[in-house]
């Protein structure tokens, strides 16, 4: 009951608290436009709360900044929960892609930093 | 030295009536002892009076007796045939004395050695039916007896205190005198007829009786009532007295005369009348000695009965009067101790319950107001008192009031700067937030999340006075929130929030108007958990959708609590310990309390298996929102 009706908007989940307070990826290598992708098997593996629901955003290639407006959570945080996935293998980070990104790639970037 | 003290005002009124009492008892007892010997002495002087009539009675029968068998022996035979009847009147008269005296009045025994007189009277009668006995033997022998009698009768009779009975009894035994007199001058007379003529010492003596009879019958008017000495010159003027006159002086000229000019049967028939008369008027006075004995006894018993009667009435009196007086003190003072008892048991404490129990727009004057006291017609010291125990109440109620408005005051100050500290918070929290979405940097991003922190749990500090001063909190959402992100929001609130593990977290959404309140209550008992376990140690939460509700457990290994310190922090949590009573080491305890109650939620703690507590927190399904679904959740950090 807030003095003039109004409701919260904020996060329930400080954001903190999602990673321990941890801020640094286990692997240093993930950029913004990293894409990231989980195999259907990663449905089934034993992840809670945003864990789960990166590998589920994740059955079609996502890029990082995508991956933290789609959460939501702050993009350091987003990198270190991918760093952790790929460690353990449930997402496969594709490192090795073009030299220059395609169009539909590029389009996809702009379309999810234009929902950030 | 011991004292002896008297502790009741009850006793001591008592002590004070008993002296005033005890001096009226003792009074009317003496006054009631004197009367009652009193009528003791009118009994004993009635009694004496009835035996001395009684003895005249025998006396006169005497007298009869003499007067015959001095005529017998005189020589007149025709004496001989009314003997017998007379002898019969004498024993009659001597057995109605013997009876009399049977019963042992007072004076029998000077009575009893008078009738020793009588002792020969059989062997006489014997000697003058034979005439061996001489008229002067017989004569001197009834003269004594009579005489010894008469005055045994009246020995001690002079000593009555009444007057009046006194001169009854003068006259009484001038009466009998005069009658011993008459008879005696009858019977002389009698002999010397029948002899014909006065011999040897007859004359003198003759002369010597006359004048004592005279003398005797002069004495009676002196002291008789006017009756009697009426009843007196009646007698004397009968034609029969008259006659004995005539015959007396005829008797007394013809001393030298050979023979008498009187017939013996002429002087004693006139004579006898004479003594029968004069007879009559002594036992008419012995009647009005008797009357008048009696009725002073009867005066002297009522007497006594009225001075019994009063004595008693007063003492009856006075102990009611005492009785009345104590209690008139002793009463009032009971209702008086009554009144201040119900004051400090139920009305002074239900008046400040309702004090402290009224809402925020309450009347505290109203809720203050006291009943008035009723106290019907009471001594002014006690009404003082009275008055005094209203003034102690009303001075007592106007503390509370003061105290609660004093407390009403600080709760709003309080809550106030609660709220203006609350949203403070959140809108820093607002500000860190936008800055950590931005942050590239993990170094800047990891001070930022520091300070997140702090922020989170100084929200956590201004919400706890908002909860214990009884304001709801201002945050909620306004969607349903999924228990796991409930759970972790509390984890964001405590400090050390590293080293707690969720080990199972059902899915279930939350009511979004209670996400805040309960990851509060969350809060505060994992922060509970976590300092009361080694800083090594983990705390897990368990959080169970069940059939009525949903339940999360909250398990610390640290030392645990005695079972008294367990049950004590259960009445805190659920509310049931009032804030005033602990200390502010145990705010949390409070706060859970104070939620626990508002959510209708129920906070236990319990031993954990092995050592450590756990707190359990059972929600209502009423917290919950519908379609819940349940998810399996590994290690959620």
């Amino acid at each position: 009951m807030t003095a003039g009706g109004e409701y919260e908007t904020g996060e329930v989940v400080r954001p903190f608290i999602v990673t321990g307070g941890r801020t640094s990826p286990v692997t240093g290598e993930l950029r913004l436009e990293t894409l990231v992708s989980a195999p259907p098997s990663a449905l089934t593996a034993p992840l809670g709360f945003e864990r789960h629901r990166i590998v589920e955003l994740c059955q079609y290639p996502r890029s990082v900044a995508e991956l933290a407006a789609l959460l939501p959570t702050p993009l350091g945080v987003a990198r270190v929960l991918v760093a952790d996935l790929a460690a353990e293998r449930y997402v496969r980070v594709h490192q090795d892609g073009p030299e220059s990104p395609s169009v539909a790639l590029l389009e996809r970037i702009r379309d999810g930093l234009l929902r950030l | 030295m011991r004292t002896f003290r008297i502790r009741t005002i009850r006793h001591r009124l008592a002590l004070l009536l008993a002296l005033p009492t005890g001096a009226l008892v003792v009074l009317a007892s003496l006054g009631t002892a004197g009367q009652a010997a009193r009528y003791s002495e009118a009994g004993r002087s009635s009694d004496r009076v009835a035996l001395a009539v009684t003895t005249e009675s025998l006396v006169h029968q005497l007298q009869l007796e003499r007067g015959l068998t001095a005529g017998l022996l005189g020589g007149d035979e025709s004496f001989r045939a009314q003997l017998g009847s007379r002898r019969a009147g004498a024993d009659q008269a001597r057995r109605t004395l013997d009876q009399r005296l049977a019963a042992g009045p007072p004076g029998a025994d000077a009575v009893r050695s008078a009738l020793s007189g009588l002792a020969r009277l059989a062997e006489l009668r014997g000697r003058a039916d034979t005439g061996t006995a001489t008229r002067a033997d017989a004569l001197g022998f009834f003269t004594d007896a009579i005489t010894g009698l008469t005055s045994a009768a009246f020995a001690g009779l002079g000593a009555s205190g009444d007057d009046r009975l006194q001169a009854s009894l003068t006259t009484l035994r001038a009466l009998t005198d005069a009658t011993e007199a008459a008879a005696l001058e009858r019977g002389t007379l009698n002999g010397v007829l029948a002899a014909g003529s006065f011999k040897g010492a007859d004359y003198p003596s003759f002369v010597r009786i006359t004048a004592v009879k005279n003398a005797a019958l002069a004495q009676v008017p002196r002291t008789a009532t006017a009756a009697r000495t009426s009843a007196l010159d009646a007698a004397l003027r009968t034609p029969a007295a008259v006659s004995v006159a005539g015959m007396e002086q005829q008797a007394l000229a013809g001393f030298a005369a050979d023979r008498l000019p009187v017939t013996p049967a002429d002087w004693w028939r006139a004579a006898s009348t004479l003594v029968d008369d004069l007879q009559q008027v002594g036992a008419q006075a012995a009647q009005e000695s008797l009357d008048r004995a009696d009725g002073l006894r009867s005066a002297a018993l009522r007497s006594l009965v009225l001075d019994v009667a009063l004595a008693l009435a007063a003492a009856l009196g006075a102990g009611a009067l005492g009785l009345a007086a104590t209690r008139s003190v002793t009463r009032p003072l009971a209702a008086l101790a009554a009144e201040a008892g119900r004051l400090a048991d139920r009305v002074l404490p239900d008046a400040v319950a309702r004090i402290q129990g009224a809402g925020p727009d309450q009347d505290l004057a109203e809720a203050a107001a006291l009943p008035a006291p009723e106290r019907p017609g009471r001594a002014a010291e006690l009404a003082e008192v009275g008055a005094a125990l209203d003034r102690l109440a009303g001075t007592a109620v106007r503390l509370a009031v003061e105290q609660s408005v004093l407390e009403r005051n600080s709760t709003r100050s309080l809550a106030g700067l609660g709220r203006r500290n609350q949203a403070l918070v959140t809108r820093q929290l607002g500000f860190l937030s936008g800055l950590e979405r931005t942050e590239h940097d993990p170094g800047v991003l990891a001070n930022l999340f520091e300070l997140d922190h702090l922020a989170t749990r100084m929200r956590r500090n201004a919400e706890s006075v908002l909860v214990l001063v009884g304001e709801p909190s201002p945050r909620r959402w306004a969607r349903p929130v999924g228990m796991g992100d409930v759970v972790r929001a509390a984890l964001g609130e405590v400090e050390d929030y590293r080293r707690v593990v969720l080990r199972q977290v059902d899915e279930a959404l939350l009511d979004g108007g209670a996400v805040a309140e309960v990851a509060h209550l969350l809060a505060e008992l994992i922060e509970n958990a976590l300092a009361a376990s080694a800083p090594d140690t983990d705390v897990e939460v368990f959080a169970r959708l069940t059939a009525t509700g949903y339940l999360v457990a909250v398990v610390d290994h640290g030392t645990g609590l005695t079972e008294a310190g367990l049950e004590r922090a259960n009445a805190r949590l659920a509310g049931r310990e009032s804030f005033l009573v602990g200390s502010s080491g145990l705010l949390g305890h409070y706060v859970v309390g104070r939620l626990s109650v508002r959510l209708g939620a129920e906070v236990r703690l319990t031993p954990s298996p092995v050592h450590g507590v756990t707190a359990t927190v059972l929600l209502p399904g009423a917290l919950l929102a519908r379609e819940a679904r349940p998810t399996l959740v590994g290690e959620a950090r």
